[in-house]
């Protein structure tokens, strides 16, 4: 028997092919889809030869116009084709909520491409949503709920056997024009006993293994109204023994190269002794992976975050969900949100990133609520490694919070940006979402107190800002006493864009918002320090700069090879260089330790700004001589010419010879990778000519 | 240019390495006013700030889906 596993895709809703294929989507696009592979891997210990298809993967195909992909009309239309040249007799779609409409169009093509194909669906979207589903969608022949490693198998054999379905628990199946619901089955109690997920049937680049999926283990034992694995893994909390993890860390290294390492599970650190065991179990191995895993605030503390850190562990996801003490009982988190700060904080000095994830929209959230909810995300901000998140409330299948509220759903233009749903949602798609609210509910919303427009603009507004800004939205919280003061202002100036999305993240949003606050912040609002302005004149100089990028993309002489006379200097690409008339580090440290902005002053500054790892600019403040040194560099002199212009402006300091200055601030400048070295054409003829490969060192 | 990770002022290793490249056979006193001078050379980090290009990532890579 033929089998073909095709794992949900993340991206596909996005049409916009450059917004797709951005870091942050493909980073999560490329991810290894765990849960295909962990059934594939158990296919296999089972005699079968499973095809395994990612559609992300096909998606990124469909939206590279260089590949000719685009005379299909849609991706669908595309991902059809695709599947149409694969044989099999039984197709599996893991399927989740972002992306069942697709699944389910798939699914009616595969029908008719393979009219005698068995189409089964599993995941978490069609575990809960099963009767409904079949009922609606004669393509499906059987969805497989929960837990699928011992299910789907034993649905296989009774399949190629022509057995009766009656006896296999944990799937809905129609029979006699009936759907049948058999009882759940049961959990998978010894994660151990499942096979390392089957990687090797995705081709992969090497270099996309540097990090990879690892299952930590299954199952939540909290009861958050909102979230859908209470159902899915039935909260039943289970991990991976620490033996077993390490040995599969260790293959996973020795076979790909995996450096580091994305723990997948809802909540890790439930059993502290058990992480603690972990944590001393990798350390004794020797290995120095990195890893990233999912907490709640309440199951860690000092001492385990720092043998978490010591052990690898470089990032934290915070599901902290509302920054209101009311919504916390409501939504039945029950976080104790000062502990959740300190936790935060003591996360951030450990020098992890620091994910603090929040939702807004919640049905009972009034606007004393998101106002707490906003602040909460704004003080954390202060904190360096601190990434934050702004989410719309998505109404997700099988919740509590959806069982309350399915009558009152609203299908009003404004859902959740969840699981990356598109700027522009398929118009098939978008049908049959209008046709079937009970099978798509995470596509709608909730009634809200907080007007819902507001909400959706609200969340743009602070994504697209913090990304730009982020220290400014602090000073002008701090010193408006709350953002939503501003950002009622800047809605009550803005014109209404027509595609917020887009809108907020362009340059066009911070033109717009730094002109806002000139006319109606500074001119109306009276801002009591320099703060505000100080950051905007940063901001502006940087853009400015950033439009004005003549550095040079040559390819510099190495780290290693000693600055000579004939060399030229020139700024690294992406280093902006600007002046400033306010004492910016006061901002900065005003901002962090929460303390008055009244005492920041003005005074010239130099400051360098380069690309950091995460899309984001380092901020740094140049000594004098080292700007004076910086701004000399610019692309035509040899070091031997910079070194006699600076020792015409500059005496010896500190008893050092200016000449010798100049060549340690050099030094300082490459070591700081603002600049860099590239040889003249003359220096590498004459070095050709004498058979040399490099010149000799300059001297003072 | 080869990547590094640290960034930020009074980096001890920068300064020694500067001083060494610089003055290979310089006696303490003179090692000591170039480490002095080293260290007021160095830039100080001050802070991560946004980016500046047209379009800015407004999605999260580290999105919590309790779906996926």
């Amino acid at each position: 028997m033929q089998v073909c596993l095709v794992a949900a895709p993340i991206v596909s809703e996005l049409e916009d092919g450059p917004i797709a294929q951005s870091i942050d989507l493909r980073g999560n696009a490329l991810d290894v889809p765990l849960g295909i592979l962990s059934l594939a891997a158990v296919l296999e210990q089972n005699g079968f030869l499973p095809d395994v298809v990612d559609l992300n993967r096909f998606f990124f195909e469909y939206s590279w116009p260089e590949q000719g992909s685009y005379r299909y009309r849609d991706f669908c239309s595309f991902a059809a084709a695709r599947l149409a040249k694969i044989q099999f007799d039984v197709i599996g779609f893991s399927t989740m909520c972002s992306s069942f409409p697709l699944a389910l169009r798939l699914a009616q093509e595969i029908r008719r491409t393979h009219p005698g194909a068995m189409i089964v669906l599993g995941g978490p979207q069609a575990s809960v949503v099963d009767e409904a589903t079949l009922a609606a969608f004669a393509a499906v022949d059987v969805i497989v709920r929960g837990e699928a490693e011992v299910t789907f198998p034993r649905l296989l054999r009774a399949l190629g056997d022509r057995d009766d379905l009656s006896g296999i628990q944990g799937i809905t199946y129609r029979h006699q024009g009936r759907i049948v619901r058999n009882p759940n089955a049961p959990v998978i109690e010894d994660l151990d006993s499942l096979p390392l997920p089957a990687y090797h049937l995705l081709a992969r680049d090497r270099s996309l293994c540097f990090r990879l999926a690892l299952e930590l283990g299954r199952g939540c034992p909290f009861g958050c109204t909102f979230c859908s694995t209470n159902d899915f893994f039935h909260r039943r909390f289970r991990l991976k023994t620490p033996a077993r993890l390490i040995q599969q860390m260790s293959f996973l290294h020795q076979t790909y190269g995996t450096e580091s390492f994305d723990f997948i599970h809802d909540m890790f650190t439930f059993d502290r002794k058990r992480v603690v065991h972990f944590c001393e179990a990798l350390l004794q191995s020797g290995y120095k992976f990195n890893w990233g895993c999912d907490v709640r605030s309440d199951c860690v503390d000092r001492d385990l975050l720092a043998l978490m850190s010591r052990a690898g562990c470089n990032a934290i996801f915070f599901g902290i969900e509302t920054g209101s003490p009311r919504m916390q009982k409501v939504i039945q988190k029950g976080l104790d949100l000062e502990e959740a700060a300190r936790m935060i904080s003591l996360t951030d000095q450990e020098g992890m990133a620091t994910t603090v994830s929040t939702i807004m929209g919640y049905p009972e959230e009034e606007k004393q609520d998101l106002a707490l909810t906003v602040a909460f995300v704004m003080d954390a901000l202060r904190h360096e490694h601190v990434n934050p998140q702004l989410n719309i409330l998505a109404p997700l299948a099988g919740t509590p919070l959806l069982r309350r509220y399915r009558d009152r759903l609203l299908f009003d233009g404004h859902y959740s940006d969840m699981s990356h749903q598109g700027w522009q949602q398929d118009p098939a798609d978008r049908e049959l979402i209008r046709a079937f609210p009970e099978i798509f509910p995470n596509f709608y919303g909730v009634p809200c107190a907080v007007d819902r427009g507001y909400l959706m603009e609200l969340n743009r507004f602070f994504m697209g800002a913090e990304r730009r800004f982020r220290w400014l939205l602090i000073a002008l919280h701090q010193e408006t006493g709350h953002l939503l003061t501003v950002f009622d202002a800047w809605r009550a100036w803005r014109q209404e864009p027509a595609n917020p999305a887009k809108y907020y993240a362009s340059i066009e949003f911070s033109r717009h918002f730094q002109a806002f606050l000139k006319a109606v912040y500074l001119a109306k609002m009276k801002p009591a320090s320099i703060a505000v302005p100080g950051l905007l004149e940063l901001q502006e100089a940087l853009e400015a700069e950033s439009q004005d990028d003549t550095a040079s993309s040559g390819l510099f002489e190495p780290d290693e090879v000693a600055i000579t006379s004939d060399l030229i200097p020139h700024r690294a690409p992406g280093v902006h260089v600007v002046r400033v008339t306010t004492d910016v580090r006061a901002i900065f440290h005003a901002l962090r330790s929460k303390q008055p902005l009244q005492r920041v002053v003005r005074g010239p500054r130099v400051l360098a700004a380069s690309k950091s790892d995460d899309d984001r600019l380092k901020l740094m403040e140049l000594p004098r001589l080292l700007a004076d040194t910086l701004f000399l560099c610019e692309g035509q002199s040899t070091v031997q010419e910079i070194v006699r212009r600076f020792s015409r402006r500059h005496r010896a300091v500190g008893g050092v010879p200016a000449a010798q200055v100049c060549r340690l601030s050099l030094e300082m400048l490459r070591k700081h990778e603002l600049v860099g070295f590239l040889r003249s054409a003359s220096s590498i003829r004459a070095a050709a000519n004498r058979g040399l490969d490099s010149p000799d060192p300059v001297t003072a | 240019m080869p990547k590094k990770t640290k960034a930020g002022g009074g980096d001890t290793k920068d300064t020694e390495v500067a001083i060494i490249i610089l003055n290979h056979d310089a006696d303490a006193q003179q090692l000591a006013k170039l480490k002095a001078l080293a260290e007021s050379l160095a830039p100080q980090f001050l802070a991560k700030i946004g980016a500046t290009g047209e379009q800015v990532e407004v999605t999260v890579a580290d999105r919590h889906c309790r779906q996926k």
